[in-house]
């Protein structure tokens, strides 16, 4: 199966800014991707190059096989849910609805049917002569969600679409859009900035930053192997070790206390990366781990979880513990870190 | 009421005064005197006197036709002009030295533009000699004392209201709605006609109303521009105020023109109300 979308190379620069820089990706059928990256990274930039509100200096995009790279938006099989939704504030929601394949070319009566059916799906059948003013904002997101379902494309673009939610409505909303993306078989692409957002919905997460892909890959994959120094920080927590170079097969970290295999590792520079749930916090060593003598210097509630901080060397680790493993810890304790070397990745750049 | 702090009353009376004072005061007794006879008696014979008399009708039609061929046309160019600074010029130096330009005739005095255009629009006016120079004409065309004349003296002084107008409502039509008619198969031209004219209505029907009104009761430009050959509504009511001293007379004209005005520029406001209340 060819993908359906092919993108090849694709560079945008702003006034001598770059804000993509050889962008690669494919995106196949009925897939869920979500666009992760912090503000800036150039995420909406590469969707409004899709959607063909920006033209790309450099670089292709295919959709379903068609160089679609030159083409208005009107002219492109893809539909598009805004961030602020983009209602048309002086038609009924029926109306928003319609408005694709009306422009389409296709009879009223037939578009009126196709709105009432998608507005069916997204749970606002009995809405269609509202205006959007009249609507809550978790209703306009669906009228939005309808208006770019309702004339099936292939590829849908989300931009941020649920930001304008509150918590409690967005974890609802996420869990019946991964529903409608999977009964359509229509392919996502999900722009976030939430990176749980992105983990529990998306098939597979494209990772940028500063206009380039850092990582793509399953979320499970990216955070239990990440690519580079940011993938690592920026997918769930991480502490980010100093690494020094020993030879060409072999590294050492907090200060000479652990010394790991390095022939596969890149060249260069590295960091090491070790998750605070990998991290044992005990009175006593425990066996099979390497046991680190440390000193608590924090504790946090979270809630569900503590975070620990913890003195080890001149280095400071933040462990996770379930609350019951608190039990008589308290700061300025010394206590020890037992970690497995298996659980540090070795990611390229400086810590 | 007792909830309202007094400061605030006291705030709000400020204004409520001054809108008494300055309008339904004047108002009032122009409207009073029409009702009346010089003597204080009250009677209708004012406004029977204008009804019966066709010459009153024949003035009206003249009024109303050149004021709403002055807002069609001030439409007609001010929309596409307020579009071209609201929508094309992306060089913000450049927009605002042209709403300057349109806007700094507002601070000069209408006669001495109207005086402006008597000299352009003479026979031997830079118009006559423009269109003579170019060998569109043979012989100088009359501006002065027609309609045309007229027509283009309240374009000129008019224009800016709906550009304003217009400028404003285009300028708060989010982008968004244009690129998700795009995303859904609209062309520009049908974004245009589906979207954004739709979403500009209601600042082009509150220009134009602005324009019809300023234009039917307009007097300098047309007093200056007509020659006394052509004569409006406004030039009736000067008189009798002016000339015959007849107050009661001119207090029914004055009264008669408002109550036509408004009730035309319901009409239109009824008619161009979207399908949906």
């Amino acid at each position: 199966m060819s993908p359906i979308l092919a993108i090849d190379g694709l560079s945008k620069h702003f006034g001598g800014q770059a804000a993509l820089t050889a962008i690669d990706l494919a995106v196949e059928q009925g897939e869920f991707i979500a666009l992760l990256g912090p503000s800036g990274c150039g995420k909406t930039t590469l969707l409004r190059c899709i959607a063909g509100f920006l033209t790309p200096e450099a670089g292709t995009i295919r959709l379903a096989g068609e160089d679609v790279t030159r083409l208005p938006p009107y002219r492109r099989p893809l539909n598009t849910v805004f961030q602020n939704y983009a209602l048309f504030p002086h038609m009924s929601v029926a109306e928003n609805v319609a408005y694709g394949p009306r422009r389409q070319g296709v009879a009223r009566d037939e578009a009126a049917r196709r709105a009432a059916e998608a507005l069916e799906l997204v749970g606002l059948s009995g809405f269609g002569e509202r205006l959007p003013a009249q609507l809550s904002g978790g209703q306009q997101q669906r009228v939005a969600l309808a208006r770019a379902i309702v004339n099936r494309p292939q590829l849908l673009l989300l931009d941020e679409p649920l930001s304008a939610l509150d918590l409690k409505l967005r974890k609802k909303v996420q869990s019946e859009l991964k529903q409608i993306q999977h009964r359509l078989g229509i392919a996502f692409l999900f722009v976030t900035h939430d990176q749980d957002e992105a983990m529990s919905m998306a098939d597979r997460i494209v990772l940028m930053n500063r206009g380039r892909i850092e990582q793509i890959g399953r979320g499970q994959d990216i955070y239990a192997r990440p690519a580079t120094r940011f993938a690592a920080d920026f997918i769930g927590d991480a502490n980010l070790l100093a690494v020094d170079r020993r030879g060409d097969d072999s590294v050492s970290l907090l200060g000479g206390a652990i010394t790991l295999p390095a022939a596969d590792a890149p060249r260069g520079t590295l960091t090491g990366v070790l998750r605070p749930e990998d991290i044992l916090v005990t009175t006593e060593p425990v066996a099979e781990r390497l046991a680190l003598p440390a000193v608590v210097s924090e504790i946090v509630h979270v809630g569900s979880h503590a975070s620990v901080g913890l003195t080890v060397g001149d280095t400071t680790l933040t462990a996770r513990l379930a609350p019951s493993a608190l039990a008589g810890m308290s700061v300025g304790q010394p206590v020890f870190a037992n970690i497995r070397l298996v659980d540090i990745s070795l990611v390229p750049g400086d810590a | 009421m007792s909830g309202v702090p007094r400061p605030v009353l006291l705030l709000c009376a400020l204004p409520a005064a001054f809108f008494v004072a300055f309008f339904l005061a004047p108002m009032a007794v122009v409207l009073i005197a029409s009702l009346t006879t010089p003597a204080g008696q009250p009677t209708f014979a004012h406004y029977v006197r204008i009804l019966a008399d066709s010459y009153h009708w024949d003035v009206l039609w003249v009024t109303f036709r050149i004021g709403a061929l002055t807002t069609l046309v001030c439409v007609l160019i001010g929309y596409p002009l307020a579009w071209y600074l609201v929508r094309i010029v992306k060089w913000r130096p450049w927009r605002r030295f042209c709403v300057i330009l349109l806007v700094v005739p507002l601070f000069t005095s209408n006669i001495v533009r109207s005086f402006g255009w008597m000299v352009l629009l003479g026979r031997n006016g830079l118009v006559n000699d423009g269109l003579i120079g170019l060998g569109l004409i043979e012989r100088p065309m009359r501006f002065l004392g027609t309609e045309l004349g007229i027509l283009i003296g309240l374009v000129y002084i008019l224009l800016p209201f709906i550009v304003l107008a217009v400028g404003n409502a285009l300028a708060k039509v989010d982008p968004a709605l244009e690129h998700a008619s795009a995303d859904l198969g609209a062309t520009p031209a049908g974004t245009f006609r589906t979207i954004i004219f739709p979403l500009s209505l209601p600042g082009l029907m509150a220009g134009a109303v602005m324009v019809f009104m300023l234009a039917v009761s307009a007097y300098v430009t047309p007093a200056l521009l007509s020659g006394g050959r052509i004569t409006v509504f406004s030039m009736l009511i000067f008189q009798q105020y002016s000339s015959v001293f007849d107050f009661n007379y001119g207090g029914a004209l004055s009264i008669t023109m408002l109550v036509l005005t408004l009730a035309l520029v319901a009409i239109a406001g009824r008619l161009s109300e979207p399908r949906r209340a």
